[in-house]
């Protein structure tokens, strides 16, 4: 008897211990996230992490490798811009065959571009400026857009862009048609499959638990390296963290400053840093209706001077940076980005205050999201700032809220002081002319086009400017303009830190893709 | 006879309970001062008129309170819970996805605290005031208060990462796929596919995060078991049986614990629920795909259908764990009528 409980008992232990010892099935990349993918429908994806799925498995006209490359050829070999700048021609690389077998075709691409525009989804944005598009021949695509728009290449390479292999998504229920937002079925096909011609295809996607890629047998370009490629979903950074110490998995890709303090010096292990994307600032508020003090110019200046930058990239973490206006370093056209060790001057941000008549400063609310943004924790931020405007007598009431309370007022203009944060919609600097006087953010400070008519004529130029050196000198005067006179301070361009198995190569970010799987290799 | 009228009575009860509780739900999740466009669509779309109405009437939040509640509740009448308006799936769906994977979990740590609950319970009771009885109130003190999250990620750890003797976070091993879905529970899939190392794997990853999640009820099981045993070890008829000649173990099988057991079927039935409750902290650190990370996201996004769908599934829970519980009080104790 003993001897057979005993026996369990071992047999239990072995069972308990034993687990992960299957054979490998051919060469596997598993990466750890926490992602916010809702949807694999290239045309109604919008989320951070859905264009790391959809970029592997999709192409598109026009591509890019890294955050700071130039742009390239994807799946079209040239391109001509017609000289009124409103016609686009891409001809199409000859002989790319989707993962079904099908061939791609010029057609393929109208469909896929006219299935976006008619769902509507919260990317269809993207190709609001296009009136047509139209298939000539079998290679050639063209464009017809409603407005010169000089971010257009830039769109194409979206996922709203991609193109879909439209003969199986049409058997799926997908279509193109003008009622496409009620009539297409095929969102729940898509959810766990896909019909593109990318390096990979999408095996299976569980919610909340792992998207499975294989290797497209009839990928066009270089086959990658990895025939499979695991992204499992976990949510808390530690267990990331144990998971890569354990060789669980290749890639830890959603580690916070602390994380990456323990794994720095871990053998077998690498750190890699970038600079993401995603600005925080403060937006004051031009009404003095809404923003009392805050209004007055002199009172933002003086706020911008008052800040300690150099303290606040402290707790944003290694790698994170200034800019000097709401353009992202990176971005076509950004200047360089502000030295935080002359950007405070206590005794102009003081003088600037008695100019405006606050000699002995006032008090005002400061409204904080309860929000974490690329691992840094914006009412930690707060409390920084809160010390810093105190030394020029502004007394700050921090008031934290929910993002999804806090939304609404800082939509609506009701704000004084608030910290937010903004990630671009697409990788282009036209994404920022949101941040001018009466566009969309601009106006969330109450900031008018007719409080600055020069600055807000110079964006409406910029938007449709395709002449890139013409274009570089414009963006650069509304930089200085802005960082002479502005109704936000930006405060940090975060970096992104994340940890991978020493031995991979090729594990580099790019705030678009995050990481491009076909290109990693051991 | 009795025993069936209570049961259809109880399920009778339970569609008005539905009801209620979708109408608290609903009234709740409405007043919270926020709203789903903006959870919903990006900032971008959010300044889009045209973008917003679309939204509005696509989810039917153009119309009146009353009017939308109405529809929602018909639906539910014909058992159609609607669709998630962030992940855009049939709830459902969702429900039948992520539920199994926590009732799994749910089931296990609940079999580690009844079982150890119970068995450290009686030690306890019979060594009593020895130096084992302290050990073992000690430790239920300890497990009812360490806070769920903090053991969580001392179990991983040390078992995980320290020791290397216990699998990792997630349901399976990562070079391990999921079981062809017939019940949602991995071990008894892969059991019924025949695939065995699979469920030694799906078994073996329930270990820490079941531990993790029976500490507290365990706790509570343990110390109300030693207390209940030792008030009735005071009985006289304990005394009588004791008397006759009875061997302690027999007198503690066969005549003590029986009765011993009435409040702790009580607090078992509390225990499963407040497991549910504590499901969301454990499930983010263990990244395991259950329904409190759903409900926590639902929440978080304003997402209506699935807030109500969530509601409703834990409610049927408890009537059904009460349910139990009260249909064991009758096994445990047969001087208890069901009328």
């Amino acid at each position: 008897m003993g001897i057979r409980r005993m026996s369990i008992v071992l047999a239990l232990a072995a069972a308990f211990t034993a687990a992960g010892a299957a054979s490998a099935q051919g060469r596997q990349l598993i990466v750890a996230l926490d992602p916010d993918y809702q949807t694999f429908d290239p045309a109604l994806a919008y989320e951070a992490y859905s264009l790391m799925v959809l970029h592997p498995t999709y192409d598109t006209l026009m591509q890019f490798e890294t955050n700071t490359e130039d742009i390239k050829y994807g799946a079209a070999e040239s391109y001509a811009i017609a000289p009124d700048g409103l016609t686009y021609t891409f001809k199409l690389r000859k002989g790319i065959k989707f993962a079904s077998g099908n061939p791609l075709t010029a057609n393929d691409v109208k469909w896929s571009v006219e299935r976006a525009i008619n769902l509507k989804g919260n990317g269809a944005f993207l190709a609001e400026g296009v009136s047509s598009v139209s298939a000539p021949d079998d290679y050639t695509v063209v464009f017809r857009l409603s407005a010169k728009d000089s971010s257009f290449l830039t769109k194409v390479t979206s996922n709203v862009y991609a193109i879909i292999d439209s003969k199986t998504a049409m058997a799926h229920g997908a279509t193109n048609a003008a009622d496409a937002a009620t009539s297409d079925k095929a969102k729940l096909w898509f959810d766990g499959h896909s019909a593109g011609s990318g390096p990979y295809i999408l095996e299976s996607y569980t919610p909340q638990v792992e998207v499975v890629l294989v290797r497209n047998k009839n990928y066009w370009g270089k086959a990658p390296y990895f025939d499979k490629v695991t992204l499992k979903s976990i949510k808390d950074p530690g267990t990331q963290l144990m998971m890569l110490q354990k060789k669980d998995i290749d890639v830890a890709f959603n580690l916070g400053p602390e994380q990456v303090k323990q794994v720095k010096g871990l053998k077998g292990i690498a750190v890699a840093k970038a600079q993401s994307m995603t600005l925080t600032f403060m937006l004051m508020n031009r009404d003095p209706a809404v923003g009392g003090p805050i209004a007055n110019p002199d009172v933002q200046k003086a706020i911008r001077l008052a800040l300690d930058y150099v303290g606040m990239q402290t707790i944003a973490g290694e790698g994170s940076i200034t800019p000097v206006a709401p353009f992202q370093v990176g971005f076509f056209g950004t200047v360089p980005p502000r030295d935080p060790k002359t950007a405070q001057n206590l005794a102009k941000a003081r003088e600037l205050m008695k100019k405006a008549g606050y000699p002995n400063g006032f008090k005002t609310t400061f409204e904080v999201p309860t929000q974490t943004v690329e691992g840094m924790d914006l009412p930690t931020l707060a409390q920084k700032i809160q010390s810093d405007l105190k030394q020029i007598n502004i007394d700050t009431d921090i008031k934290t809220s929910d993002i999804m309370v806090a939304l609404d007022p800082y939509r609506k203009g009701k704000q004084a002081l608030s910290l937010w944060y903004w990630g671009p919609d697409y990788p282009d600097p036209n994404n920022q002319l949101a941040f001018l006087p009466g566009n969309s953010v601009g106006l969330r400070a109450n900031w008018t086009a007719a409080m600055d008519p020069k600055l807000a004529a110079l964006g409406e130029k910029t938007a449709v400017e395709t002449n890139p050196k013409a274009r570089a000198a414009d963006l650069k005067s509304i930089q200085e303009m802005m960082d002479a006179d502005t109704a936000f301070a930006v405060l940090l361009q975060s970096a992104r830190q994340y940890a991978y198995a020493s031995d991979l190569e090729g594990a580099y970010y790019n705030d678009y893709y995050k990481l491009n799987l076909a290109a990693i290799s051991r | 006879m009795g025993l069936l009228k209570f049961i259809v009575r109880r399920m009778f009860f339970l569609v008005f309970l539905i009801i209620g509780v979708s109408l608290i739900v609903f009234i709740i999740s409405h007043t919270v001062p926020s709203d789903p466009v903006l959870a919903n669509l990006s900032q971008r779309n959010m300044d889009n008129k045209e973008m917003v109405e679309a939204f509005r009437s696509k989810w039917g939040l153009d119309k009146p309170l009353a009017v939308q509640y109405a529809i929602y509740l018909g639906a539910l009448l014909k058992g159609d819970l609607g669709l998630s308006i962030r992940t855009q799936r049939p709830v459902s769906m969702d429900l039948a996805q992520y539920f199994p994977a926590t009732m799994e979990l749910a089931v296990f740590a609940m079999v580690i605290a009844v079982v150890f609950g119970i068995s450290f319970g009686v030690i306890a009771a019979i060594k009593r005031n020895t130096g084992v009885d302290r050990l073992i109130r000690g430790m239920s003190v300890l497990g009812a208060s360490v806070p769920s999250f903090w053991l969580a990620l001392m179990v991983l750890l040390l078992f995980y990462v320290v020791l290397g003797i216990a699998p990792g976070p997630g349901r399976l091993g990562p070079r391990f796929s999921a079981p062809h879905t017939v019940t949602g529970l991995f071990v008894l899939d892969s059991l019924l596919a025949g695939d065995l190392a699979t469920a030694q794997d799906a078994l073996s990853h329930l270990v820490l995060p079941g531990l993790v999640l029976a500490a507290f009820t365990m706790g509570l099981i343990t110390r109300t078991t030693r207390s209940s045993l030792l008030e009735i070890l005071s009985q006289d008829y304990i005394r009588t049986a004791r008397a006759k000649g009875l061997a302690e173990r027999e007198v503690i099988t066969r005549h003590a614990l029986g009765n011993a057991l009435i409040p702790v079927v009580t607090v078992i039935g509390l225990g499963f629920g407040n497991l549910l409750g504590g499901m969301v902290l454990v499930e983010t650190i263990f990244a395991w795909p259950g329904i409190g990370r759903y409900a926590y996201q639902a929440a978080s996004n304003l997402d209506f259908p699935a807030i109500i769908g969530v509601s409703i599934l834990i409610a049927i829970n408890y009537v059904i764990i009460n349910l139990v519980v009260d249909i064991l009080y009758g096994v445990l104790d047969p001087r208890v009528r069901y009328e």
